[in-house]
């Protein structure tokens, strides 16, 4: 039956029916054919998934994106960015990224990052040369820092999942974060190599310097996300909607942008994008649902463990696992279902459980680029205005990096567990 | 499927989903494994239970749904998931009141539990038992907690319940309700000091890394239930619900004997190990904390009457 | 007549959506406010903002549909013959109509059966809070049939605004 379902789902989604409709239909078929689960399960589910309190920084963040748009700020700060490090080859893509990881150190949540940094480097990057559909990759890959970078709403819920310390798993998190982040920013460099993009404009301090005041109420605005958040004022949920008063207090009375109609269009394209992604990620829960309890994924592990494989062959199949699953099941779900019975696989080749934590969440990262379900796909096709399906040949490259980055950081475990060690 | 294993009358096996929030070590997690390990014995093989463990299938009201419509046949919950439909069930969480966890059991195995587990199959909820999910204390990162005095200025997280909040406020802490996924972060980064942790919290939520004294004030009793849908329930034969029955009283006791008091010790040695300062209820002036939360009884009394002028009658 | 009235029953719910959003913003910055400033904290404003979160996702899916919104892959389609195309639209319609109807018949259920049921810190009747499924559908079914028969475009991703 389940072979059935994901047959019914990829036939959906060829006749170009809503991804969030193929979710739920094929799943409701199969739960009407077998009876296994009760149909009430269907609404009630999707009304759980998006009754979440974490959840909802996606749509201030979202909110505060446009308004930093609209509102003057993002012009400001990516001039500043760009007075810094334009120069350089892939300059704004750089500052992308980096921008992104410096988001992520303040935010537990990839799509929020993607989301707050996209509507600001997105229209710039493509101002100076590179395509709609790069520009909106790099900030889907660059937005997956911020559940790799800590703090991380999943390795909490790893860390809970497989009993080891968060404070462990946080600090293991640290170098392999900014390990990922600088290993996508090579990629974007090559890319500019190959295909000449580089900046029309030389280093100016002067330029620098005027930039900075200028800006300098805009420049704020992430050092108050970031100051209020460490300092413990608030939470990096309560963070999103810090930004969206700060933007629009800026964007409203001194930098006198915003209007009142175009208020209204910045409210209405977000209640449009978050609706279209709640609706997504409401019915990929009703499909994971199904495929827990019918035990999917404990089939598949106990499988894997039944082989006496070489370590490195198991963690191989695992990551492959891992980015099957990532296809389709958001990653909280997927470190909830799959801890407990990856584990105990795992360790049993002696792979720590630190470490495994680490390369684990890094590995459903990479399921936030890939369709079936990849929200950090579509929040950068939503803010970059792009297809989709556009997408997915220049994501494709950071996603092997990605894959390549699990596999060293596997190599090399003095990166994640020797770091932690050294300060435990 | 599930529904095509549930037709007993057949002689076939039957196969029960349970569900609960709790990772599999910790106390409910053994019970619900204990459980799984028992049935067969019990009922001659003729149930099986399949144990989806830490909120695999989502978290404890979602679950309470789910038995309610059938599409998993048991949970193991703490009881405030349940007064989402049994609103009755949300005296429990008045401050103070059970002396001991005897004094907790022997209510809600008598009169009191029997009119909850009346309420509870009205909703189509059948309630197996309640059991010692544990009890509420204080932690936090900035001081020992003997007196009101200690207490007093504490940002403490609780739960977004008002009987909860109004307790801590009848305290003199001030109540922040932050959801369970953001705790650990909001106390590493300060939004809040501390909480009103189980020991269940404490260490499956890691909080002793963060909050390094605890008092166990003892602020509220937390009961467990273990619920069945109740149509399932009422299929079984005759002779099956009595075996199934003596399964569960049997799990239960197992529970409060060896897996509870076992659980407890290790939890506080972890603790300790791990430089928390455990203040013993004892040392702690909990006559004025009790008079303290009068507040909140003169508050919210009214709505349990019936329930709390018994167990103050038992005192 | 039915497109001025879908039409109308939209620019409704989009005031609405909006609304919520802004009251959404202001509920979680007063809490923070309050509790920085005041040392209080309201019981009910996390459970409001969700609540809040699902009524705007749920009733924008409907208008969303106008703006070509929902994501789908339209490329093993666009690479057909027009006729074939269209054809194959419609009966994606179609199972996107199928699909809300399970939801409005599934959520209508829910509801009734939770209307005595009460949320923890709000005290509303949970049905009431559920009631935001079956209507987000019946939106959803009202604009696709209005796409269906103006511009025959839905499942598409190209912005029709
Ligand atoms: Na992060
Ligand atoms: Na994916």
């Amino acid at each position: 039956m389940s072979i059935l379902l994901f047959i019914l789902l990829l036939v959906l989604f060829i006749i170009n029916v809503p991804i969030a409709v193929a979710l739920g239909l094929s799943t409701v078929i199969i739960v009407f054919l077998t009876g296994s689960i009760e149909l009430s399960t269907l609404p009630h589910r999707m009304f759980t998934t998006l009754d979440s309190f974490p959840l909802l920084a996606a749509p201030f963040f979202i909110l505060a994106g446009k308004i930093m748009e609209h509102g003057g700020i993002s012009d400001k700060i990516v001039e500043f960015a760009s007075s810094l490090v334009g120069h350089f080859r892939g300059g704004l893509a750089h500052v992308s990224i980096v921008a992104c990881m410096f988001f992520a150190a303040l935010s537990g949540s990839a799509v929020a990052t993607t989301a707050a940094v996209g509507a600001l480097m997105i229209p710039s990057m493509v101002k100076v040369g590179y395509s709609r559909e790069f520009s909106a990759s790099v900030q889907a890959a660059g937005g997956t820092t911020g559940v790799i970078i800590p703090p991380s709403v999943p390795m909490v819920m790893f860390a809970v999942s497989a009993g080891v310390s968060v404070s462990d798993l946080f600090i293991a998190g640290i170098i392999p974060g900014i390990f990922v982040g600088v290993s996508l920013m090579v990629w974007v460099y090559i890319y500019s190599l190959k295909n000449n993009i580089k900046s029309d404009e030389k280093f100016e301090f002067k330029r620098t310097v005027r930039s900075g005041l200028s800006s300098f109420l805009a420049i704020l605005m992430p050092l108050i996300i970031l100051g209020g958040i460490y300092s413990g004022i608030f939470t990096p949920t309560e963070a999103s909607v810090i930004a969206v008063v700060y933007g629009f207090v800026i964007g409203k009375f001194v930098y006198k942008k915003i209007t009142s109609a175009i208020m209204k269009k910045i409210l209405l394209d977000t209640v449009v994008v978050v609706s279209t992604l709640s609706i997504i990620i409401a019915s990929a829960s009703f499909f994971g649902f199904y495929i827990t309890i019918e035990r999917l994924p404990h089939e598949i592990a106990s499988i894997i463990s039944e082989f006496n494989l070489h370590p490195f062959v198991v963690m191989l199949v695992v990551i492959i696992f891992l980015l099957i699953v990532g296809m389709f099941i958001d990653e909280i779900s997927a470190i909830i279902i799959l801890t407990p019975i990856l584990l105990p696989i795992v360790t049993a080749v002696g792979i720590d459980p630190v470490h495994f934590g680490v390369l684990m969440i890094i590995n459903l990262a990479i399921g936030l680029l890939t369709p079936p379900v990849g929200l950090s796909l579509f929040v950068a096709s939503k803010v970059g205005n792009v297809l989709p399906e556009k997408m997915i040949r220049p994501v494709l490259p950071f996603i092997l990096i990605m894959v390549l980055d699990v596999v060293l950081l596997y190599l090399l475990p003095q990166l994640s567990v020797g770091v932690m060690k050294f300060f435990s | 499927g599930n529904k095509e294993g549930n037709e007993n009358a057949s002689g076939d096996e039957i196969v029960y989903r349970l569900g609960h929030a709790a990772p599999e070590t910790d106390p409910a997690g053994l019970l619900s494994n204990k459980m799984a390990d028992d049935i067969k014995a019990f009922t001659s093989e003729q149930i099986t239970l399949e144990v989806f463990p830490g909120a695999q299938l989502g978290g404890e009201v979602e679950m309470v749904e789910q038995v309610r419509s059938g599409t998993i046949d048991m949970a193991i919950v703490t009881s405030g998931a349940l007064s989402n439909f049994v609103q009755e069930v949300a005296f429990l969480d008045m401050p103070f009141l059970f002396e001991d966890f005897e004094h907790a059991r022997e209510i809600l195995q008598g009169e009191v539990g029997d009119k909850l587990k009346a309420k509870a199959e009205e909703k189509g909820i059948k309630l197996l038992t309640f059991f010692d999910y544990g009890i509420a204390n204080i932690s936090n990162n900035k001081r020992d907690i003997y007196t009101l005095n200690d207490v007093k200025g504490l940002k403490l997280r609780t739960l977004e319940n008002e009987i909860f909040m109004d307790t801590f406020r009848a305290l003199g802490a001030d109540p922040v309700p932050i959801p369970y996924p953001e705790l650990y972060t909001s106390i590493q980064q300060g939004v809040v000091d501390g909480t009103d942790p189980l020991n269940v919290t404490m260490t499956g939520g890691k909080i002793y890394e963060v909050n390094k004294h605890l008092s166990k004030v003892g602020i509220s009793y937390r009961a467990g239930v273990i619920v069945m849908n109740l149509d399932k329930y009422n299929a079984l034969s005759d002779d099956l619900k009595s075996k199934f029955d003596s399964m569960i009283i049997d799990g239960r006791d197992y529970y409060h004997d060896t897996i509870y008091p076992e659980y407890e010790a290790s939890a506080e040695k972890l603790m300790k190990e791990n430089g928390v300062n455990i203040i013993e209820a004892e040392d702690i002036d909990l006559g004025s904390f009790k008079e303290a939360v009068q507040p909140v009884y003169d508050k919210h009394e009214a709505k349990f009457s019936e329930f709390i002028s018994i167990i103050k009658e038992s005192r | 007549m039915y497109h001025k009235f879908v039409h109308g029953l939209n620019r409704y719910s989009q005031y609405i959506a909006m609304l919520l959003l802004v009251i959404m913003v202001f509920l979680v910055f007063l809490q923070i406010v309050m509790r920085e400033v005041l040392n209080y904290s309201f019981s009910w404003t996390e459970e409001a903002a969700r609540y809040m979160l699902v009524w705007v996702s749920f009733i924008s899916s409907g208008f969303a549909y106008q703006y070509g919104a929902h994501i789908s892959i339209e490329v093993f389609v666009n690479k057909l013959k027009p006729t074939l195309n269209r054809a194959i639209k419609i009966i994606g319609t179609v199972i996107a109509i199928i699909f809300a109807i399970i939801l409005i018949t599934t959520g209508g259920e829910l509801v009734l059966e939770n209307l005595m049921n009460k949320s923890p810190a709000l005290h509303l009747p949970m049905g009431l809070v559920y009631l935001a499924i079956p209507i987000g559908a019946l939106l959803q079914i009202l604009n696709i049939i209005d796409l269906l028969v103006y511009k025959n475009i839905v499942g598409s991703n190209e912005v029709s605004k």
